[in-house]
């Protein structure tokens, strides 16, 4: 863990905020200089709206706008830039491909996600199936893998939704069964990769799903600015989610045309800032590599797994080798422990983390949520040990 | 925000009027969405309007099992329009720590249910 050392200086937060000990990086990270540089570099230097302006800062803007697409496209090895398009954030994304998939789905067909999914990945597939009187069945997380995939991906599946990692216990589930069985059937794949790409980075050639999303926040870059990846074969033949500005070819009275993929799916005025602090947040991940990041993140999930799981009072769920810790402490709610880590400054989560199938699985309300980033470090693991140590003193006198 | 402070701690151990009463005059249940705590509330009055008993159950953090506790002590003997005006500020008088705004949702848990079953009954009675 050497090399990333002097990394916590890249992040002006540590500097306003020398006590901080932020462990709460699978809800946002951090973000480094060089991404809040590009934000004011933007609107300071470049300012200017998306594909209307013939001006030379328009021009500008126009450029960073598709080179952000482009970066984009190369870091996620997609065959071209037309694959990206930009939205705010993952549930956007979601929401788009639910939506302007209504068309395919019948009453009858099935529409299937897992048990570990984010609400942002669950509740646009559970609100389609109910407007088309489709089928909806949730795939199981039982002994920590999704189990029943063969049973409930059947020939009637017209949709797989499923997580990179979960954002909860840090898990990656079986992505390969799971894309070997939707393509049995011919079923599509959406991949929520918010919580995995910074770590794991995303190839979607490799995994060959059909689509993935992405919230930029969550990997450095600025928060409002994510994307929806999509093969192209796909994207062209569905309709446009959201219409306005910025999407249209042809408007006469009733008749509409609208613009080539992607731009039919990016109506009214882009977030062109954000798009540009994207491209600074991917150099940044490039250059420590989503190895490094994750070798990291994991070697100090395990550090601290190994000693808390000698506390009797502890209850840790999921497993090792993952960068997120989720628990419970026994006679104590989560949100109370959070509290205690919060008066020692320490950020953690508690609650249900937008997860409430996998809660109800795990016969619980909430949990505390231990999660790292590129810039936590070993010292900071004894101050999680220090508050620990008064959460059990604590508890003792509920005795 | 002190946890350890004695009056939470006492109120969470022990909740004072921790049952459902059955053939309650208002009823009903709420959680808090970020932490998942969960209360329900059952209320009997009397022909005045006035709370004769009070009784909850549920599942959640000091905070808001120990407000609801501390103000069903409180509560029990006044009218429902009195307590339809009991401010968050009184509550959090009684509970005695500060309470961060992060928490204030916590703590008001119960007085907003209360509020709210409050309406709900004078809306139905009209």
């Amino acid at each position: 863990m050497q090399e990333f050392k002097n990394i916590k200086s890249s992040f002006p937060i540590f500097s306003n905020n020398p006590e901080l000990v932020f462990l709460d990086n699978a809800s946002t990270s951090q973000k480094p200089q060089m991404v809040i540089d590009a934000i004011n570099e933007y609107y300071t230097k470049y300012n200017s709206n998306v594909g209307r302006g013939v001006y030379k800062l328009a021009e500008i803007t126009d450029n960073l706008y598709q080179s952000g697409r482009e970066k984009i496209a190369s870091f996620i090895n997609a065959n071209s830039a037309n694959e990206i398009v930009f939205v705010k954030n993952g549930t956007e994304a979601a929401n788009l491909v639910s939506y302007s998939m209504s068309g395919k789905i019948a009453s009858g067909d099935k529409i299937v996600v897992t048990e570990l999914e984010h609400h942002s990945n669950y509740l646009p597939w559970l609100e389609l199936a109910k407007r088309k009187q489709a089928q909806f069945e949730v795939i199981p997380f039982k002994n920590n893998q999704l189990s029943e995939i063969d049973q409930i991906i059947n020939e009637k599946t017209k949709i797989v939704a499923v997580t990179q990692m979960s954002n909860v216990l840090g898990i990656q589930p079986q992505l390969q069964e799971i894309m070997a069985r939707a393509r049995d059937v011919g079923a599509v794949v959406i991949l929520d990769a918010v919580q995995g790409i910074a770590q794991k980075g995303l190839d979607v050639k490799a995994m060959d799903v059909d689509f993935a999303f992405v919230s930029v926040h969550k990997m450095f870059g600025p928060m409002g600015i994510g994307f929806l990846y999509g093969k192209s074969e796909l994207l062209e033949n569905m309709p446009a989610f959201m219409t306005g500005g910025g999407m249209i070819k042809e408007l006469n009275e009733l008749n509409t045309e609208w613009l080539e993929v992607p731009n039919k799916f990016e109506a009214g005025t882009p977030n062109p800032a954000g798009v540009y602090a994207t491209i600074k947040a991917i150099d940044f991940i490039e250059e420590i590599g989503t190895e490094n990041i994750y070798k990291h993140n994991v070697s100090l999930a395990n550090a601290l797994r190994e000693k808390l799981a000698k506390i009797s009072q502890i209850r840790l769920l999921g497993k090792a080798d993952t960068s997120i810790i989720s628990f419970t402490i026994d006679r104590i709610h989560p949100h109370d422990i959070a509290s205690i880590f919060a008066n020692n400054e320490i950020s953690i989560r508690a609650g249900h983390h937008c997860s409430k199938p996998l809660m109800n699985a795990l016969d619980l309300n909430a949990t505390a949520r231990i999660s790292f980033q590129i810039y936590n470090n070993e010292k900071e693991l004894e101050k999680v040990l220090e508050s620990i140590n008064e959460v059990i003193k604590w508890t003792s006198l509920l005795k | 925000m002190d946890l350890f402070a004695e009056i939470i701690l006492d109120h969470y151990k022990n909740p004072r009027n921790f049952q459902i009463l059955e053939k309650a005059d208002l009823e009903g249940q709420d959680s808090n969405p970020l932490c998942g705590d969960k209360l329900h509330i059952t209320i009997k009055v009397d022909e005045n309007e006035t709370i004769s008993s009070f009784g909850f159950d549920g599942e959640g953090c000091a905070i808001s099992v120990g407000a609801m506790s501390i103000l069903s002590e409180e509560i029990i003997g006044k009218s429902l329009t009195e307590v339809e005006n009991f401010e968050n500020e009184a509550l959090y008088d009684l509970i005695g720590v500060e309470i961060s705004p992060g928490r204030v949702k916590c703590a008001l848990l119960g007085l907003s249910l209360i509020k709210k079953l409050i309406k709900i009954y004078h809306e139905q009675k009209k």
